[in-house]
C-alpha cells in the first residue's frame, strides 16, 4: 500500500521530444511511420508491454489474458454487456487481429464528404496513393487457397451453391504459412501487424519507444498542448512505479475509441469528446461436420460474404480450441463427446455495421460505455446469422448451434434454421462482441459538432492531435485497419509538412 | 483475483461438472476425460482474470457462488455443488443453461467458458485433444480446391 502511495508521487520517468505519440496501435505507430521517416524527433508511448510474437503463449488464456486490456472483460454497460476488445501492448488491437484489409467504401468517404466536411482528409488521389504504399509494405494480398483451410473452404462452397458475394480476404499476410494463431500473435511473424512493422521501422528512422506509460492526460498550457504526463507502470503485471512526464512541442493521442476520450476528458477537452461511439457488433454460428474440417490449419480468417445492402459482412473465424469448445452446447458426458471431436466444427461469424450510438465516459472503477443496439440492428443480427445457419447446411452441416437463447440449441436440419426467423431478436439473446470501434473525438468542419478538424486538429488546443479509428465519424461495414492507417498517414504528412516548414523558417 | 478455500472447491466442483475427470485406469482419451488432479481449474480461473477489470472480476465471483450454491436453491437435494455426484452436477449445469432467468444463464455460461480455457489450457489435455497435430494434415481433401487435385482424388 505504502508502496502504491508513493508511486502516485515520485516521477521516475521524464523525457521530451518533438512529438509524442500515445499509443502503438494501428493509428499512432502509422503516425510514427510517417513522422520518423519525415526526419521528426518521435516518441511512442505505449501502456501495454512489446511481446515477442514467437514467445506469446499459443494457448488463449495466456495470450490473450496478456495483451487484452482488461484480459478482454471491457464491456458495454446495461444489462446485456457487449465485450469490447482492445489490444494493451505495442501494436494495439493489430497484435491479435486477423489483419483483415478493406479500403473505406465510397459510399463512406462521400458521407464523410458530405455530411461532415472532411474532403480534404479522405481526397480520393491522396488516398489511393497512400493505400498502395501501405498495401506493398505490410504485404497486403489475397488468401491464397493453399492457406485458405477447411473452415474458410466450406463458407466457400456454401457462398458459391447459394450465389452469395464471398471471395477470398485480402489480409496483410502475404507470406501467411495458415498457422491459424492470428489471435495470439503470428509466431512466424507473417502478418504484419504494427508490433512487426511500423512499430520497428519507426524505431528504425529514429523513433523511441517507451512502454509501461498510462496516459492519463494531455499537459495544456496557455491553449497549446505541451506534453503529457500519467503513471509509469510495470506493463506486464501492471504494478504502478511512479508518475511520469514527457514534453513535447505536439501531442498525438492515439489510445484507441475508449481510453482516448477519456485521456482528452481529463485534459479538459468537453464538447463532443466521448460521443459518437459506434461499432461493429458480432457474432458467431458453429456447425459440425460429419469430416474433418480441421479449423487448426488455414489463416484465421481466410473468406468473407460482404454483405453491405443488409448491413452486414459474414466472415470465417477460426478459434483456439478452448475458444471453440465452450461454444458447443452440453455438460459433463454430452460436452465431453462434443469436444472430442473438435476437428469436425467450423465457426462463421457476421459482423453488423449497427446504427445505435452510444457514448464512453470515466466511471468510479474504468470506463463506461453506453451503447444499445436498436431494433433495426438486431433485425440485422438476425439476418446475418440466419444465414450463416442457411449456409452451415448447404455446405453439409449434420448439426448448428447456434448459441442464441430462445431457439432451439443445436439444429439438425435447414427447415430448423427457420425457427430463427419466428419472432424478433430481443437484446441479450444473442453474445455480442465488438472489436472495431468508431467515434468518441470524431473528425468534422464544425466545432461545435466534431472534436478534431480535417487534420486532424483538435478544435480549440493547438499542438494537440487524434489519430486513431475515435476520430471516425461514422462506422463503415467493412474491417477499419486499412482505413485508420490512410486518415492517419494523411494527417501525419500534414503534421510532416508544418513542422518542416517551421524549421525551416 | 484471490479466492477463498470454499470459493476454490466450489469452482473446482463447477468445472468437474462440465468436465468430469476419469480415473487413471478408465480415462477414455477419446472424451477428453481429465484425469484427477490433471487440470489445476482454481490456478487457471485465477490466472485467467487477474488482469480483468474490478466489475469482471466481481462477476465472475458471483457466478462462483451463485453456480456453487444453486443445488440448494434449485433443490437439487445438496447445499452445493461439492455435495452433488459428478453427473448430477453436469445435469444441474444443463438446467441451469436453459433457467427462465437470463442472469443464471449467462453466469453459467461464463462459467463453462472458464471451465473450457482452464481445460485446454492444461498441455497434457491439449496434446491429447490431437487439435495442433491436426494442423500438420493441412486442409482435409475434400476441402481443397478441386483444381488443385487430381481428378480421381476428388470426392
Amino acid at each position: 500500500m505504502l508502496r502504491a502511495m508513493l508511486g502516485l508521487t515520485k516521477t521516475v520517468y521524464e523525457d521530451s521530444a518533438e512529438v509524442v505519440i500515445v499509443g502503438t496501435g494501428a493509428g499512432g505507430a502509422t503516425a510514427a511511420r510517417v513522422l520518423a521517416a519525415a526526419g521528426v524527433d518521435v516518441l511512442m508511448l505505449e501502456e501495454g508491454p512489446r511481446l515477442q510474437t514467437a514467445k506469446r503463449p499459443r494457448a488463449a488464456v495466456g495470450a490473450l489474458s496478456g495483451s487484452l486490456r482488461a484480459a478482454g472483460s471491457q464491456t458495454t454497460t446495461g444489462m446485456a454487456p457487449i465485450p469490447l476488445l482492445q489490444g494493451l501492448c505495442v501494436g494495439g488491437s493489430t497484435a491479435m487481429n486477423s489483419g483483415i484489409i478493406w479500403r473505406m467504401p465510397e459510399d463512406v468517404r462521400q458521407t464523410w464528404i458530405a455530411e461532415h466536411g472532411l474532403a480534404s482528409l479522405v481526397d480520393a488521389e491522396a488516398l489511393e496513393r497512400i493505400y498502395a504504399v501501405i498495401e506493398e509494405e505490410l504485404e497486403v494480398a489475397e488468401t491464397s487457397d493453399e492457406v485458405l483451410g477447411g473452415n474458410a473452404t466450406l463458407m466457400r462452397m456454401a457462398s458459391e451453391a447459394l450465389g452469395l458475394p464471398g471471395k477470398a480476404m485480402s489480409r496483410n499476410a502475404r507470406r501467411c504459412e495458415g498457422k491459424g494463431e492470428c489471435l495470439q500473435g503470428c509466431p512466424g511473424e507473417r502478418r504484419q501487424s504494427m508490433d512487426v512493422s511500423y512499430v520497428p521501422r519507426s524505431i528504425r528512422d529514429g523513433a523511441r519507444l517507451e512502454t509501461g506509460c498510462r496516459v492519463e492526460r494531455v499537459d495544456i498550457e496557455g491553449g497549446r498542448a505541451v506534453g503529457v504526463s500519467g503513471l509509469k507502470v510495470d506493463p506486464v503485471s501492471r504494478e504502478v512505479l511512479g508518475r511520469f512526464r514527457v514534453r513535447a512541442q505536439h501531442v498525438v493521442v492515439a489510445a484507441g475509441v475508449v481510453h482516448t476520450p477519456l485521456v482528452l476528458q481529463r485534459s479538459g477537452l468537453r464538447g463532443m469528446v466521448g460521443h459518437r461511439f459506434q461499432a461493429h457488433p458480432g457474432a458467431a454460428i458453429v456447425g459440425r461436420f460429419p469430416e474433418p474440417v480441421r479449423m487448426s490449419y488455414g489463416a484465421t480468417q481466410g473468406y468473407e460474404v460482404p454483405m453491405r445492402d443488409r448491413g452486414f459482412k459474414l466472415e470465417s473465424l477460426s478459434l483456439p480450441p478452448e475458444m471453440l469448445a465452450a461454444r458447443l452446447p452440453g455438460a459433463g458426458a454430452e460436452w465431453q463427446e462434443r469436444i472430442a471431436n473438435l476437428d469436425h466444427y467450423a465457426q462463421w461469424c457476421a459482423q453488423v455495421r449497427m446504427e445505435a450510438k452510444g457514448r464512453i465516459t470515466a466511471g468510479p472503477l474504468g470506463p463506461l460505455a453506453f451503447y444499445e443496439p436498436t431494433e433495426r440492428d438486431l433485425a440485422k443480427v438476425q439476418d446475418a446469422l440466419t444465414l450463416i445457419c442457411d449456409m452451415m447446411f448447404e455446405a453439409g452441416a449434420v448439426e448448428v448451434y447456434p448459441g442464441i437463447d430462445g431457439v432451439p440449441e443445436v439444429l439438425r436440419s435447414r427447415a430448423e434454421v427457420a425457427t430463427l426467423r419466428e419472432k424478433a431478436w430481443q437484446t441479450g439473446q444473442v453474445h455480442l462482441v465488438a472489436s472495431h470501434l468508431f467515434g468518441t473525438a470524431v473528425a468534422g468542419a464544425d466545432p461545435s459538432t466534431s472534436v478534431v478538424d480535417d487534420q486532424l486538429r483538435a478544435h480549440g488546443v493547438s499542438g494537440l492531435y487524434v489519430m486513431d479509428a475515435s476520430v471516425f465519424p461514422t462506422n463503415m461495414g467493412v474491417n477499419p485497419q486499412h482505413s485508420i492507417m490512410a486518415v492517419v498517414w494523411r494527417a501525419a504528412e500534414a503534421l510532416a509538412a508544418r513542422i518542416d516548414q517551421r524549421a525551416a523558417a | 483475483m484471490q479466492l477463498t478455500p470454499w470459493e476454490k472447491r466450489w469452482l473446482t466442483a463447477i468445472f468437474e461438472g462440465f468436465a468430469p475427470p476419469a480415473s487413471a485406469a478408465d480415462a477414455d482419451a477419446r472424451r477428453l476425460q481429465p484425469r484427477p488432479g490433471e487440470v489445476d481449474w482454481a490456478g487457471a480461473f485465477v490466472q485467467l482474470n487477474e488482469g480483468g477489470s474490478p466489475i469482471a472480476q466481481a462477476g465472475l465471483r458471483a457466478a462462483i457462488h451463485l453456480i456453487g450454491t444453486s443445488p440448494a436453491w434449485m433443490g437439487a437435494g445438496a447445499a452445493s455443488m461439492e455435495g452433488l455426484a459428478v453427473e448430477a452436477r453436469a445435469a444441474l449445469l444443463e438446467r441451469l443453461a436453459q433457467h427462465p432467468l437470463r442472469l443464471v444463464r449467462e453466469l453459467t455460461w461464463l462459467m463453462k467458458v472458464q471451465a473450457s480455457m482452464a481445460l485446454f489450457g492444461t498441455p497434457s489435455v491439449r496434446a491429447r485433444s490431437g487439435y495442433d497435430r491436426d494442423r500438420a494434415e493441412k486442409t482435409p481433401v475434400r476441402l481443397r480446391t478441386k483444381r488443385e487435385l487430381p481428378r480421381e482424388e476428388v470426392v
